[in-house]
Formats: C-alpha cells, structure tokens, sequence
C-alpha cells in the first residue's frame, strides 16, 4: 500500500512540473508579445510626433502667406481677398494652436521624455528647448499680422512692420525646422534601440526555454531513483508502527471495560437520587420547568401540568425536542400583562433564561383547564456550570418556577377599577359644585342691584312721606274758616244790596261789617302766605325725588361702562341718593374728601357700593340716640396705586369674628336683612380689581368699612375685565 | 475707438451687394424685407467690430448678438475683426462690410462725404447711471495709479498713448481740448500710437506711456470683467459727454433690409433672449438717433482742421 501511495505521488509530482512548465513557458511569450507591442506603440508615437511637428512647420509658413497676402489685399483695397485670406489665416492660426498644444502637451512630454529621465535626456531637452521657444514666437507672429492688418499704412515698400512680420515668421520657421530635424533624430534613434530591444526579447525568449527544458529534466528523472528508495524505507517503518498499535489498543480496551462497570454503579446511585428528586420536585406548590441547553424539557413537574394543562410532548426526549424557540409558544397560548398581546416567539421567560436572561414576569395563559385565563408569576433563570453565582459559566440549560396569581391579579383590578371610578365621582361632584358657586355668584350680583334699587326706592319713600305731610297741611289751610267765611259775607251783602247803606248803618250786622272784612282779608293773606310756604316746600321734594330717580337712571344706563371717573363725584352722588333717609334719621355727616387721581373703572359699581354701605350705617345708628348719630366718609390716595374709600359711623358695630363673615352671601345681622347687599359689594370690589373690607372694635363701637380700588390708566384697561360684573 | 464701447459691439448685417450698381442698389429700395435678403444670397451679412488686436474679452457677447439678428432675420453672419478704422471705413464705402460698430468720428466721415456712405441704424444706451439714459459716453483720462500725475496740467513733457488717428474718445476731443488750451506747438514729450484702447490701457499699466484718453465703455468693461491692468490705472480727467458709436450700415444696403436690422435692434430689449444679451453687455437697449447727435464730434473735427492742428503733438 506504501509502495502505491509513494506511485502516486509520483505522479501528480511529474503532472504538476509538466503543467507548471507549460505555463512557464506560455508566460514568457505572452511576456515577449506585450514587450513587441510596447515597443510597436512606442515607434508609433515618435512617428505621430514628428508628423505633428513637421504639420506645425508647414501650417506656420502657411500662416504667413496667407497674413501677408491679406497684406497685400489690404494694400490693394481688395476686400474680398483681404477677407478670404484673413479668414485662412484665422483657421491656420486655430490649427497651429492645436498642433502646438499636442506637441507641448502630455503627449509630447511622453514621447519626448520632457521629464528629463530617459537615458537620451540630452536630445530630449534639446527637443524641449525648441518647443519652449514656439510659445513666444508664435505670439510675435500673432502680434504682427495684427498690427499690420490694423494700420492705417498700407505702404508695403520700406514698411518696417511687414519686416518685423516677415523676421518674426523666419525665425518661428526656422525652430520649427530644428525640431523637425531633432525629432526626428530621435525617432531614428529610438528606432535602432527599438530594434535591438526586439533582438533581445527573441534571442532571451530562446535561452529562457532550454533553460526551462533542462530544469524538467532535473525535477524529473533524477527524483525518480530517489523516491524508489524512500519508498522501501517507509514500508519497513510502517510494519513497526502497526504492531505497536496493536498493543496499545489492547491494553486501552482493558482499561475501558473497568470504567464500563464503575459507570453503571454510579448510574444506579443517580437514579436512586433522580427519584427522591422527583417526589420533591412533584409535591411543590409551584410549577417548576428545567430545560436543557437545547431547549429539551427535562423536568416538568405535575404543579406545572396542572397549570398549563398539558405538558410538552418531547418532556423527557431530548431527541424529539424541536429544537429553538418556538415550541413554547406553540404550546402554550400565552399573553402579555394586557392580556391581549400574545407572547412572542423567543419571549417564554425560559427561553429568555436559555439565552442567559434572568426573568420575572406575570402571563396570562389560556389552557383547557382554564379556557378563560388565569394569571402565573413567572421567575426564570439560566443555569450555568460552576458554583452558578456568576454569569461567567457555561450555560447548561434554565429553569423557571412559576405559580398561580390568578387571585392577586383579579382584585388589584378590582381596587383599581373602584379607585377610577371614586375619582370619576368626585371629579363630576368638583365640577357640579363649580357650576353651583358660578350660579351663586350670579344671584349674589342680581340680589346686590335689587338691594340697592330697593334703598333707592325707599329714599324717594322718605322724601314722598314729606309730600304728603305738606299736602296734608296744605289741605287743612285751605278749609279753614277764613276761607269758608267768604261765601256767609257774600251772601249777606248780596241780602242787603237794595239797601246797602242802611244796612250798614243801621243794622247791628252791617255795623261790624266793615271791621269784619278787615279781619278777614288779613287773616286771608296770612293763610295765603302759609299756604305757598308749603307749595313751594311741596316743589322741592318733588324736585328731590326728581333727582333721585334721574341719579338712579344714569347710573342704570352706565352699567358695564368703564371710564375715567371722579371718585368724589360718586361719593356726592351715593350722599344724595341716600340724603333724605339720613335727614330723617337725624344723621349728622361729615367728609374728609382728598384729591385724587382719575381712574378707569366701573362708575355704577362703586356707586353701588357707596349706597349699599351708607344704607348700612343708617340702620346701625338707628339705635343710636338723636344728635349723636354721626356718618364719616373719606377719600384718599394709597395704598400705592389705589385709592381709599372710608365709611365710618358710631353704630351698633360688629361682633368680633364676623369680620369676614359679614361679606358671606345670605349673612345679615339684620332681621329684615337678605344678605346680598355686602356679599353683592364685596364681588363688585374683586371684579374692579380691588378689595371691600371692615374693621370693628366690637358691639357698640361703631364699623369702619374700606373699599380700595386701583388707579387705572385707560391704556392699561385691556388688562382689566371691568365690564364683566 | 471704434467700437468696444461696451464690449458690444456688433453685428452687421447686410444685403447686398456691393458691387452692384446704384441703379440696381436703389431698386432694391422698393422691395420688402424677404425681396432685401434674396440680394444675399449665399454670402453672409457682413459686421464689423473694432475689435482690440490684443484684448478680445468682450468678442463672446458680439458673436451673441449677431447669432440672435442672425436667428431673428433668417441669413447668416460673417464676423469681421481686427482692422483698423479706416480700413472699415473704407470696407464699408465699397459696400465690402455690410454693418459696422464704429466710432462717432468715423461715422461723422462717412456720413459727411459729397456721397453719404452709411445710414444711422441705432445706437445703445448704457445701463450705468453716468450716461444718464442717453445714447452717449466720455472719454476718461487714465495715468497709473501710483503716478505723481494729478490733472491734465501735469501731462506736459509726459509721454502720451492714443489708439487711433481717427478715434474720437482717444484722438479727436483730446485734440480738441488741446487746441481750446492753446497747446497745439508740442505739449506732450512723446506721442505713441497704440492701436486699440485695451493697449493703451496695457501701456499706461506697465509704465510704457504716462497717460492716455479712453473710451469710457472700454474702460469699464475691462474694469467690470476684472482685468488687472485695468485696476493698475486711475481716470483723473473726463471729457465728454458725446454721441456714443452708433451701429451702421453701408447705403449699397437695401433700404428693406436696412429697415428690418433697425427694427430688430430697436426691439431687442423687448424679448428675454435679446434682453438677457444686453444685460450681459450692460446695455439698457438700443434707441434710434439721428445725425446731431453726432454735431459735438463734427464740431470738434472741424475745428482742427481749420486750424490746421491735425496732428497731436
């Protein structure tokens, strides 16, 4: 079998030197065919050069004919063939650009090695230098046909522009011709280096193939007697190592049949525990799961059949254990917290733990035992070899214990439900009586105005009682018995008309007579004068009441109006509206009246209040006794951007403590009282942005109340809601 | 001086022929616009520019505007450049180039001859705020920027540049302000000649010449396009204004397609292709002018050949 082998090796050693100088040789006349084709294009490019040159040279000499015979036509004032020839020279000047800018260009460089490297730098800088100077002296030829054609001299005899023209011609002819000639030495040049490059590559392609040929024959034949003997050689190493083999397997398989039986010893100890285990593990409350690192379940106790409802076909056969990630789901239909979403394939908590994950998570799982859910608690780990208290094992497979929460779960909900639905409850209780204190405030601003109405009409009550009282008298005056005497005297006279004379001489009646009409017209005059007394009484309390209802009228048409106001004003208008009350009542009034500044603010509002408390402090002196009833009214300025507004008397006072409940709505200490008026003026004060309040020593020593309003400019008014109230 | 006003020169146009007689010339006169441009023929409507021989910048703008008359009448171009003034002058005499770009004296020889050789088709109107709207221009005095040169008293002895004899920016009005001066008996030092103003420019720039008159429309071409040695020199003195160069077209042109190129300059402003050309030229449009327009430069000539100051010494 050695001697085979050592054949063939043999003879995949001869294919591959076969093959190896095959391609050798294949490689050096691929190698020879490119040199040829170098050296080819290289030839070619030395002829393109020259031939470009040699076009340069003639284009330029035809440049200058054609600029001179457009000279000449220009002398001649031959238009025409001023123009053609012109033309031609514009088109000969275009081509000499191009052929110069292939010259000088990369192409030219290429050729002429203007790098300066080749190993002919010398005759490629002498080329280089010869194209250096076409440049300029092209540019003089230029310059000169241009001059030329746009001089006003036409004289060609003695004309030094048309020698400057012909001189620069001559000279950019005469470097074209040296290039010419340089290029093409070089092309002569390169082609004799071309060709004995050719001879080299033939010649070297020759030798480079009987060298290859003897190499075949050395790596051939001459290994040959050296492998017949090697091979003999390793026929008898061979022999020696299979009976050393033979031994040694032997002895290996003594040794495994002891191992065999301390196996199967230690299998029956393990089998023993694996029971005790099993009884453990079945009589847990908990489901327990341990899977391996394949994902084959190895144990799967009853807690957990009964809970799952089922337990995986492949529990205890790794072999049929489908391997991955999927199996548990497929297994068990099992949702997320939401109960809606399904758990996803990979996301089983011990599949979680096969990848090294430790998890805790509550599923709700659907089994045929419960086909309407029940709640596990899940807590999972990877197990890993070692003493497993770090991450750093060898993942061995996880296990996961889980247990029934179903109850826990199901009265949080319950709680929670019952917490949501206390706080829909009290947020619609919030909102009601939001809706209810709204609805107060309104008719806490209605009942304010129709206290004040009611004061309002009360005093045009008071002054309307004098009315009648002068009425009254004035009726009594006129049936008094000086008026009803009249008609008895008139009558009497009227008697006696025939005889007047006698009458009033003779007659005891007509005696006194005289002195009687006296009497009465005096007293007549008396009553007379009594009488208009009363009218004229009677006029101004009608004028009053006037006054009274006119106040109120223009206050009602202002309401919800916001202007620049006088305060003072207001508080002589709250005096008048409330003067015959206070008159009646014996009220004496004193005002202490500060200049202040005008503000933007809701007229009727603080006329409301001004009434409503100058109404108050009548009736809390009405215990007081006459002469002493005294009402104080002061305005001034402060605090800093509002003014003070004081109403004091020496009533009947306030209880300590009902400061602040005095302004609550339906509170009076009042019997006949709603309860509206200072809980209406108290609103009116916030909505003008300012503050009602009282100050009382107690019962008995009188009440100070303070209204303060803001100085209010008319451009700061957007920031007020005065109209609002 | 000749053109390059603006750098806008351009194009010509023209029908006819010139070797025809006058009697076949002026029975063209009757024909409409398509009976002018079957004089042509094959051979295109020849326009001269007064190009510079050395500075050429502006040739793009030309060649735009004589593709668009080109495309608007229907014939082809012929561009003719880098000839002097007179030989254009003469060209257009003989009825060898069809429309030219010339300068105002130019114009004012031709038109003046016993036998008026051009008609006026148009002249442009610049955009810059300096010509006011109107079809005219100035000739600027130039020194180099670092010259001790202030004013035009300061030029005596100096070497003084002109373009061309029959220029009007570079020869005509410095002529004519000379003789106004008095300085007719040898002012300068030395007077060279030039050829173009973009030279003249090119040799006060490098210190060749002192101080030189240009054409302001060159002069601020070459400054708007950022030429160097436009940047190297300074105006100190202007002259002017005068009627700038007109376009013009030979009389052997048909009097139908004289009034067809007048046409479509005149309405080159109004359609986006042309506009776009004239914004490109800084040209606001092209307006029709008439003869005395040119009076100022007609005066001005007049008066040095009366005087017999015909040479700017």
């Amino acid at each position: 079998m050695t001697a085979a082998r050592q054949q063939g090796d043999f003879q995949r050693r001869t294919r591959r030197l076969f093959v190896g100088i095959l391609v050798v040789l294949l490689s050096v006349e691929l190698l020879a065919l490119i040199v040829e084709e170098y050296l080819a294009a290289e030839e070619s490019s030395e002829r393109q050069l020259l031939a470009t040159a040699a076009d340069a040279a003639d284009t330029a000499k035809h440049y200058e004919r054609a600029s001179y015979l457009a000279v000449v036509a220009l002398a001649s004032s031959s238009w025409e063939l001023l123009l053609a020839e012109r033309r031609e020279a514009t088109e000969l000047a275009e081509r000499f650009d191009a052929l110069a800018g292939r010259l000088s260009g990369e192409y030219g460089d290429v050729v002429v090695g203007v790098s300066g490297e080749g190993d002919d730098g010398a005759a490629a800088q002498r080329i280089r230098g010869r194209m250096a100077e076409l440049a300029p002296l092209w540019q003089q030829l230029q310059a000169g046909q241009a001059r030329l054609l746009r001089t006003n001299e036409r004289e060609l005899r003695d004309n030094p522009a048309v020698d400057e023209f012909r001189r620069a011609a001559g000279r950019l002819n005469t470097r074209l011709s040296t290039l010419v000639t340089l290029l093409e030495n070089r092309r002569n040049d390169q082609i004799e280096i071309l060709s004995r490059g050719r001879e080299v590559v033939r010649w070297g392609t020759l030798v480079f193939t009987v060298l290859v040929a003897l190499l075949a024959f050395q790596g051939l034949i001459a290994p040959f007697g050296r492998a017949a003997r090697a091979l003999q050689e390793s026929r008898e190493a061979l022999r020696v190592a299979h009976d050393d083999l033979e031994q040694r397997v032997e002895a290996r398989t003594q040794d495994l049949a002891q191992a065999n039986r301390e196996l199967q010893r230690q299998t029956a100890t393990l089998e023993t525990q694996t029971e005790v285990l099993q009884s453990v593990i079945d009589s847990m409350g908990e489901g327990l799961a341990v899977a391996t690192r394949t994902g084959a379940v190895e144990i799967w106790n009853r807690q957990a059949q009964a809970m799952l409802g089922a337990q995986p076909s492949w529990l205890g056969d790794a072999a049929s254990c489908p391997q991955g990630a999927d199996t548990w789901t497929a297994h068990v239909e099992s949702f997320h917290a939401d109960q809606v979403t399904p758990i996803a394939d990979g996301e089983f908590p011990i599949q979680r733990a096969l990848h090294g994950e430790s998890v805790d998570m509550d599923m709700f799982v659907k089994t045929a035992a419960a086909p309407d859910g029940i709640w596990l608690r899940w807590t999972a780990r990877p197990v890993r070899a070692g003493d497993g208290d770090t991450d750093d094992g060898e993942r061995r497979g996880a296990v996961a214990v889980f247990r029934d929460e179903t109850a826990r779960v199901l009265a949080e909900a319950r709680l929670r439900q019952a917490h949501d639905e206390l706080e829909q409850r009290v947020e619609e209780r919030t909102r009601k009586l939001k809706q209810a204190q709204e609805q107060l405030v309104d008719s806490a601003l209605a009942a304010g105005k129709a206290e004040v109405a009611t004061n309002i009409l009360h005093n045009v009550g008071n002054v309307l009682n004098g009315v009648n009282v002068l009425v009254h008298v004035v009726r009594e005056r006129l049936g008094d018995k000086a008026w009803t005497s009249l008609p008895k005297l008139a009558g009497l006279i009227e008697a006696n008309r025939a005889d007047f004379s006698r009458f009033v001489r003779d007659d005891p009646r007509g005696v006194k007579l005289p002195d009687y009409v006296v009497q009465l017209a005096e007293a007549q005059q008396r009553e007379l004068t009594e009488v208009l007394a009363r009218v004229a009484r009677l006029d101004e309390q009608i004028e009053h009441i006037k006054r009274i209802i006119q106040l109120q009228q223009e206050h009602a048409k202002s309401v919800s109006v916001v202007e620049d106001i006088a305060v003072v004003e207001v508080i002589h208008s709250a005096l008048a509206i409330n003067e015959a009350g206070l008159e009646r009542h014996g009220i004496d009034i004193t005002t202490d009246l500060a200049e202040v500044p005008l503000t933007y603010t809701s007229k009727n509002k603080i006329l409301q209040i001004l009434v409503n408390l100058i109404s108050n402090a009548k009736y809390a002196l009405a215990d007081v006794p006459l002469g002493s009833r005294e009402l104080c009214i002061e305005l001034a300025e402060g605090p800093e951007g509002f003014v003070s507004i004081r109403v004091r008397d020496n009533g009947c006072g306030i209880e300590p403590g009902l400061e602040t409940r005095i302004f609550q709505h339906g509170f009076s200490t009042r019997a006949e009282g709603h309860g509206f008026g200072l809980h209406a003026s108290s609103l009116a004060a916030k909505q003008l942005g300012g503050e009602l309040r009282v100050e009382s020593a107690g019962v008995g020593e009188g009440a100070c109340f303070t209204l303060e309003v803001p100085i209010v400019a008319a451009s700061e008014v957007s920031s007020l809601s005065l109209s609002q109230g | 001086m000749v053109a390059l006003w603006a750098l806008v020169l351009v194009v010509a146009l023209v029908p006819g022929c010139r070797s025809e007689s006058a009697s076949s010339a002026s029975s063209a006169a009757s024909e409409g616009p398509s009976e002018g441009r079957k004089e042509l023929g094959a051979r295109p409507i020849r326009v001269a520019m007064s190009a510079a021989f050395v500075s050429d910048s502006g040739f793009y703008i030309y060649e735009q505007i004589a593709d668009y008359l080109a495309g608007e009448i229907g014939h082809p171009v012929e561009f003719v450049t880098g000839l002097g003034y007179q030989t254009i002058n003469d060209m257009l005499v003989d009825g060898a180039i069809d429309v030219g770009f010339v300068c105002g004296l130019p114009y004012v020889l031709l038109r003046d001859r016993e036998q008026p050789a051009v008609s006026l088709l148009a002249a442009p109107v610049m955009r810059a705020p300096r010509y006011g709207g109107k079809p005219e221009y100035y000739s600027d005095l130039i020194v180099r920027a670092d010259s001790d040169i202030d004013s035009f008293d300061d030029l005596a002895g100096r070497v003084f540049v002109y373009n061309e004899e029959i220029s009007n920016s570079g020869y005509n009005m410095p002529r004519h302000r000379l003789l106004r001066a008095g300085l007719t008996e040898g002012y300068f030092g030395t007077v060279l000649r030039s050829g173009s103003h973009e030279e003249s420019i090119r040799m006060v720039a490098e210190g060749k010449a002192d101080a030189s008159f240009v054409d302001s429309l060159v002069l601020e071409h070459e400054q708007s396009q950022g030429s160097p040695r436009s940047r190297q020199v300074a105006v100190i003195d202007s002259i002017g204004p005068a009627g700038i160069p007109p376009v013009v077209v030979s009389n052997h042109v048909s009097p139908a397609l004289r009034q067809e190129l007048a046409r479509e300059l005149l309405s080159m402003h109004e359609s986006p292709s042309g506009r776009a050309i004239l914004q490109r030229a800084a040209v606001e449009r092209f307006v029709s002018v008439s003869d005395d327009n040119y009076d100022s430069i007609r005066e001005m000539y007049k008066g040095a050949q009366e005087a017999g100051y015909t040479r700017i010494r």
